[in-house]
């Protein structure tokens, strides 16, 4: 069953065009992020299907009601904020139970949802403290009960971990994870951390200028870009590209000849085309392995970036500057020589033209 | 590098080599100057006052010897209680305490109403943009910069024809309506300040306009509150001319008792019951200032910074 459903959507600020007629249905019990830089209408997108926006045409629908018309607070959605959005001079216990008490319910039934809420988050001996009198990390928990109390089918997240330090976000990624399975609901999550779309979701919306790139899982698009863009935003650092000439399944880059021929095309290999041809610095090969690779090169290294776990070489190949991620236990010096190889049944190819892969 | 400093504690602690430690505090003589003009300028400013204050404690025989900065010789508070309650404002000899509870029972209802219709203009306008929500707040910032002398004879007519003129609701009105460009700016101003996603989460919540309002927004926007209350009262309070034309004779301010005392023409010129009665409807202004200045000045940067 769908939970969230927007159907043709667009929304017009004066000249600017935020959203295009987009569209986009996400099942009960799905996790999806909106991923994209920023400007590119993802928070946007978040805000209409909440309701704070008015839209300028197009459905939205939550758990099979049409809801285009209604109020944030009758759609049957929490939502989570950025800047947590606390109110300053309420307890966290009011914060949490604030908008039970707009609707008017019991003082009992109120107290217990506060208290059970309390419980699932571990925030309970927090429950009379102001909010200038937390941490980070448990204002954004509070923000995320201040959701849950309200016992709603879809959860909202507008790039909630944002405003954290790197270690809290690795933990509060991990909780809200563990949510999720625990809880079961609909979960849409906006982020420009690509490291928290890839891990959190169940699919990813992939956004530029208004429209959905991709809408696929993690791992299809990773492995299966289906742009350029989508190409270029995933993977860090980013997909090493260069320009040639696709024949058959002969590519030609600066003169030389690459045989790719284990490449798997999405169409019939036709007549010769201009193609944009991208690896991943992480399927790059260094040394001794790169012997066993259907395509072998030598360059010089320019820069070493040791990041402990793993190195990110930079050199230069095809007049290009290009990244290698490297597990090479043996340190590594610049300008030495090195041997790199691929296969590219891992690389990517996209037309020059379309940019779309194929 | 790594090696101990080598000079004497006396050297060290007086920065003459191998600087260590907190850098000293130096008194530059640029600096004694600004210092010795702040002094001078505070002295200067303090001067009137102080004229005021020891005429007012002379008697009249006192006075007349024309020493304005010697101390009293023999310093009485007659003139302090005969401005309050005896001299004469015109025909009548009550003294200035009538204008004082006058200007009181202006001053508090208008004071009350403008915030009140301000700070919900100032959230309307900031939060609920409706369409129009601009032109409607620059024209009320237009109503800002028209200068009020000239709208006075519209207004007579206006109150008249709706029955308020000389009375006491029709100088709160007009009070009112005065402090509504400054009053919605003042807190358009800072509830933009006051981040959106707050107004959106208690939208989601479920809390309407009202609720919002009261709930969230107003105990937010308390320090801006103070301020409007300072820039209200001492303006209000310190009106002579909107007081004089639409109070009404039964309900004239103090500012225009001072006067009538003041400018009164028979008799002996009694400079010390002057000065008394001024510095009592100074007082409140002077009170307020004294008691709130801090939140005085922080009101104004934040209400002008963002915009």
């Amino acid at each position: 069953m769908l939970s969230v459903s927007v159907k043709d959507l667009d929304l017009k600020y004066l000249d600017i065009h935020v959203l295009k007629k987009l569209n986009l249905d996400i099942k009960e019990g799905e996790f999806l992020v909106l991923l994209g830089s920023s400007g590119c209408g993802k928070s946007t997108l978040l805000n209409c299907i909440a309701g704070l926006l008015d839209i300028s045409a197009g459905q939205i629908w939550i758990n099979g009601r049409n809801v285009t018309w209604e109020e944030p607070k009758d759609r049957g959605i929490g939502m989570v904020f950025q800047s947590y959005a606390l109110y300053p001079q309420m307890s966290v216990e009011k914060n949490l139970s604030f908008g039970l008490r707009v609707a008017g319910i019991a003082k009992k039934q109120i107290s217990e949802r506060v208290q059970r809420t309390a419980e699932i988050l571990q925030i309970e001996p927090l429950l009379k403290r102001k909010p200038a009198e937390l941490s980070g990390g448990q204002r954004q928990r509070v923000a995320i009960g201040r959701a849950l109390v309200r016992d709603v089918d879809v959860f909202l997240f507008d790039e909630p971990l944002s405003n954290l330090d790197a270690k809290l976000r690795a933990d509060l990624r991990i909780e809200i994870k563990r949510l999720h399975q625990k809880l079961k609901n609909t979960m849409i999550y906006v982020t420009h951390d690509q490291v928290e779309a890839l891990t959190l979701a169940d699919r990813i919306a992939i956004m530029k200028n208004g429209m959905i790139q991709q809408l696929s899982t993690p791992h299809e698009i990773y492995h299966k870009p289906v742009n350029l863009f989508v190409a270029g935003f995933i993977g860090s650092p980013t997909m090493n590209f260069v320009p040639g000439v696709l024949e058959g399944a002969n590519l030609n880059v600066n003169g030389r000849d690459i045989d790719i021929s284990r490449y798997s095309f999405l169409e019939p290999e036709g007549k010769s085309r201009a193609v944009t041809f991208g690896i991943r610095p992480e399927n790059i090969v260094i040394g001794e392995a790169a012997e066993s690779m259907p395509v072998k090169l030598t360059t010089r290294v320019d820069i070493v970036e040791p990041m402990g776990s793993e190195s990110v070489v930079w050199t230069e190949i095809f007049g290009k500057p290009f990244s290698i991620k490297t597990q090479f236990e043996d340190e590594l010096f610049e300008t030495e020589e090195i041997q790199i190889g691929f296969d590219p049944i891992k690389a990517h190819c996209f037309d020059k033209q379309s940019e779309m892969r194929i | 590098m790594g090696s101990k400093p080598q000079t004497s504690l006396l050297k060290r602690s007086m920065g003459l080599d191998n600087p260590w430690g907190p850098r000293p505090i130096k008194t530059s003589p640029a600096r004694m100057g600004v210092y010795g003009f702040l002094i001078v300028a505070a002295l200067f400013f303090c001067i009137p006052l102080y004229v005021m204050v020891i005429t007012s404690l002379k008697g009249m025989p006192e006075i007349r010897l024309g020493e304005l900065f010697a101390l009293p010789n023999d310093p009485t508070v007659a003139a302090w209680l005969k401005a309050w309650a005896e001299a004469c404002t015109g025909v009548q000899c009550n003294g200035i305490k009538e204008g004082f509870w006058n200007s009181i029972k202006i001053t508090v209802p208008s004071v009350m109403v403008s915030i009140v219709i301000g700070s919900i203009n100032g959230y309307a306008l900031s939060f609920w943009r409706s369409r129009g929500a601009n032109l409607i707040f620059g024209l009320l910032l237009f109503g800002a910069f028209v200068p009020f002398q000239v709208v006075i004879f519209p207004l007579i007519i206006f109150t008249r024809e709706m029955g308020m003129y000389g009375t006491l609701p029709g100088i709160v009105f007009i009070h009112t309506a005065f402090g509504m460009p400054i009053m919605t700016l003042l807190f358009r101003n800072y509830f933009s300040s006051l981040p959106e996603e707050l107004f959106k989460a208690a939208r989601v919540d479920g809390a309407g306009f009202w609720q919002i309002f009261f709930q969230i927004m107003m105990p937010m926007a308390i320090p801006i509150t103070i301020v409007a209350v300072i820039l209200q009262t001492t303006g209000i309070w310190n009106d002579f001319l909107l007081g004089l034309i639409f109070a009404g004779r039964e309900n004239l301010p103090m500012t225009v008792q001072l006067n009538n005392i003041v400018t009164t023409t028979f008799g002996v010129r009694e400079y010390n019951v002057n000065m008394a009665a001024t510095i009592l409807t100074a007082l409140v202004p002077l009170v307020v200032y004294l008691a709130s200045g801090k939140y005085f000045v922080r009101g104004i940067a934040a209400g002008a910074v963002k915009g």
